[in-house]
């Protein structure tokens, strides 16, 4: 068994850190740049370990699938999504995090609030 | 007749809602769990391009992609009760929404 295990993991392509189609090499990978994630829940809670809900939820979804939430360009962030990558989808944005946070853009409407009664 | 399933001697002979055990999947199910893996690679891209580095990014760094595996460790997982040790993937509970093993052990 061992003799055909050996075999057979020759024959296996080894994969290195650098077999991923996608990988940067060191000199090429930018440096953590002063932006932001906008992570996107794509997916619903129920069936999901609770360790993984916890995470999402300090991340800020676990409220509506499509609203986006904006994360830093830190470690600890970076972590947390990579825990629940099949749940999310991720954007890389420039610039500072916007304080306002998401604006979902709304049609304007036709009239304006100008006091009320009660 | 029952809902979704086909009338078979089995689910017409009283235990109505017996279907069968189906360990195969169908090219939609497959073309699903293709999207599912090219949606986790596009996560863990993202955060490598950001060019922030954290202990998980270094472990999935190590981790084949969806153009790199293999159709067997797509579709099937490592099981060590199954006969030939591999089960297929369907069987792993919420494998839809879970991080399923993309590699088996040397050999199986």
């Amino acid at each position: 068994m061992s003799s055909v295990s050996r075999i057979i993991a020759a024959a296996r392509p080894s994969l290195t850190a650098s077999a991923r189609a996608y990988t940067t090499t060191a000199a090429e990978a930018p440096a953590a740049t002063e932006g932001y994630y906008k992570v996107t829940q794509t997916r619903s809670l129920i069936g999901v370990p609770k360790s993984t809900i916890k995470v999402l939820k300090s991340l800020g979804l676990g409220k509506k699938i499509g609203r986006p939430v904006f994360q830093p360009h830190e470690p600890s962030a970076a972590g947390k999504i990579l825990k629940v990558k099949e749940l999310v989808k991720v954007e890389n944005m420039a610039g500072p995090i916007p304080p306002e946070g998401f604006q979902r853009t709304r049609a304007t409407k036709g009239y304006k609030v100008v006091g009320k009664m009660f | 007749m029952f809902g979704a399933f086909r009338a078979s001697t089995v689910s017409q002979g009283g235990l109505l809602w017996k279907a069968r055990m189906k360990m195969d999947l169908s090219p939609t199910q497959k073309a699903n769990i293709r999207k599912r893996l090219k949606a986790a690679d596009d996560v863990v891209m993202k955060i490598q391009q950001s060019g922030v580095e954290c202990n998980a990014l270094t472990k999935l760094k190590a981790e084949p992609t969806e153009a790199q595996m293999p159709a067997k460790d797509k579709y099937t997982v490592f099981s060590r009760t199954f006969k030939g040790y591999r089960k297929s993937v369907h069987k792993v509970p919420h494998f839809t929404k879970v991080a399923v093993p993309r590699t088996a052990p040397a050999g199986f």
